[in-house]
C-alpha cells in the first residue's frame, strides 16, 4: 500500500501548468520527485517572479484526464522554490467505491 | 615619543578598508519568523557559511531543532532584491544539499561544497548568471556579501521553507582589531579635547 502511493504520483505525471504573464520566461518544470519516508513523495520546483504556479495531479493520463490542484504558488514579485509533499495514497483522489 | 591619536585612527581605518581575505565568514540564525511570510514554527537553528574565494569552496555547518514538519530540503537562496528581505530562487545544489539530514525535525549538518562542480549549483541559477560556474560563484559571492542570500530549511509542513536565516558577515579578527584601534584613537582624541576644555 505504501509503495502504491509512490507509484501513483510517478505514474500520474504531476505537471506544473501556469498562468502566463510573460512570454520570455522558461517553462515551469518539476526539479525533483522521489520517494520520501515510506508513503510520501516530495515534489521540488522553482517558481518565476510574477507568475502563479499550480501543481496538479490526475489519476489517469488521457485527453479526458481530469486534473486536480495540489498546490498553488501565488504570483509574487520574486522567484522562489517550493517542496510540496504528497501524502495521498493510490485511489484517494477517486470517488469512493464499495 | 608622542603619538597623534588622529593619525592612529586614520591609519587604522585605512588598513581596515584595504585588508584582504580569501575566506569570507557568515553567520546564520534560523527561525520561522525569518521566513517570508513569517510562520509560527518553533523551529530554531544556527549555522555558519565560510566562502573561500581561492579554493572555491563553501563550508557549511548547521544545527537545528524543533521543526513542526520533517525536513524535505535545504539550500541557499539568492539574491533577493533587497538585503535581508523577501525571497529568491535557489542558488545551491538541488534538490537539496548532499548529506543534509532529511525526514527529521532536528539535526546537524556539516559539508563542503566544491564550487567548481556543477552539482553545487541549481542549474537555473547557473543559467541566470551567464551559464558558467564562475558566473554562478561570482553571483553567489556577491549575494552573500550584500546580505541578499539566505539559508532555507524546507519541511513537510512548510512548502516554501520552515526556518531560514540570512547570511550575516562575520568581521575578521584583524578587521575587528583595527576597528578597535581606530575607536580607541578617536576616544583618546575626544577625551583629550574634553580634558583641555575643562581646564580653567
Amino acid at each position: 500500500m505504501k509503495r502504491a502511493a509512490i507509484v501513483l504520483l510517478l505514474s500520474l505525471g504531476a505537471t506544473l501548468p501556469w498562468l502566463p504573464t510573460k512570454t520570455e520566461a522558461a517553462d515551469p518544470r518539476i526539479g525533483d520527485i522521489k520517494p520520501f519516508l515510506t508513503n510520501q513523495v516530495p515534489i521540488h520546483f522553482d517558481t518565476d517572479a510574477n507568475r502563479t504556479h499550480i501543481l496538479q495531479h490526475t489519476t489517469s493520463l488521457s485527453t479526458r484526464s481530469r486534473w486536480s490542484n495540489m498546490f498553488t504558488g501565488f504570483a509574487f514579485p520574486f522567484p522562489n522554490h517550493y517542496v510540496v509533499v504528497d501524502t495521498k495514497r493510490r485511489g484517494s483522489a477517486r470517488s469512493p467505491r464499495r | 615619543m608622542k603619538i597623534n591619536p588622529s593619525l592612529v585612527s586614520v591609519l587604522a581605518v585605512c588598513s581596515a578598508t584595504t585588508a584582504h581575505a580569501d575566506v569570507f565568514q557568515y553567520a546564520v540564525t534560523f527561525s520561522g519568523a525569518n521566513e517570508s511570510p513569517a510562520n509560527a514554527s518553533f523551529g530554531i537553528g544556527v549555522g555558519t557559511v565560510d566562502y573561500d574565494s581561492t579554493a572555491h569552496t563553501l563550508t557549511l555547518q548547521a544545527a537545528f531543532s524543533g521543526l513542526t514538519g520533517l525536513t524535505t530540503a535545504s539550500h541557499i537562496h539568492g539574491p533577493t532584491v533587497n538585503p535581508f528581505l523577501l525571497n529568491a530562487g535557489v542558488a545551491t545544489s538541488t534538490p537539496s544539499f548532499a548529506g543534509f539530514p532529511l525526514a527529521v525535525s532536528s539535526g546537524t549538518f556539516s559539508s563542503v561544497l566544491d564550487l567548481t562542480l556543477a552539482s553545487s549549483f541549481n542549474p537555473n541559477f547557473v543559467m541566470a548568471n551567464g551559464g558558467t560556474l564562475l558566473g554562478a560563484e561570482t553571483a553567489l559571492a556577491a549575494a552573500m556579501e550584500d546580505g541578499k542570500a539566505y539559508w532555507n530549511i524546507h519541511s513537510s509542513s512548510f512548502t516554501g521553507g520552515e526556518i531560514r536565516g540570512f547570511l550575516v558577515p562575520v568581521p575578521e579578527p584583524g578587521t575587528l582589531a583595527l576597528g578597535g584601534l581606530a575607536a580607541a584613537g578617536l576616544a583618546v582624541r575626544v577625551l583629550g579635547r574634553k580634558g583641555r576644555a575643562a581646564k580653567p
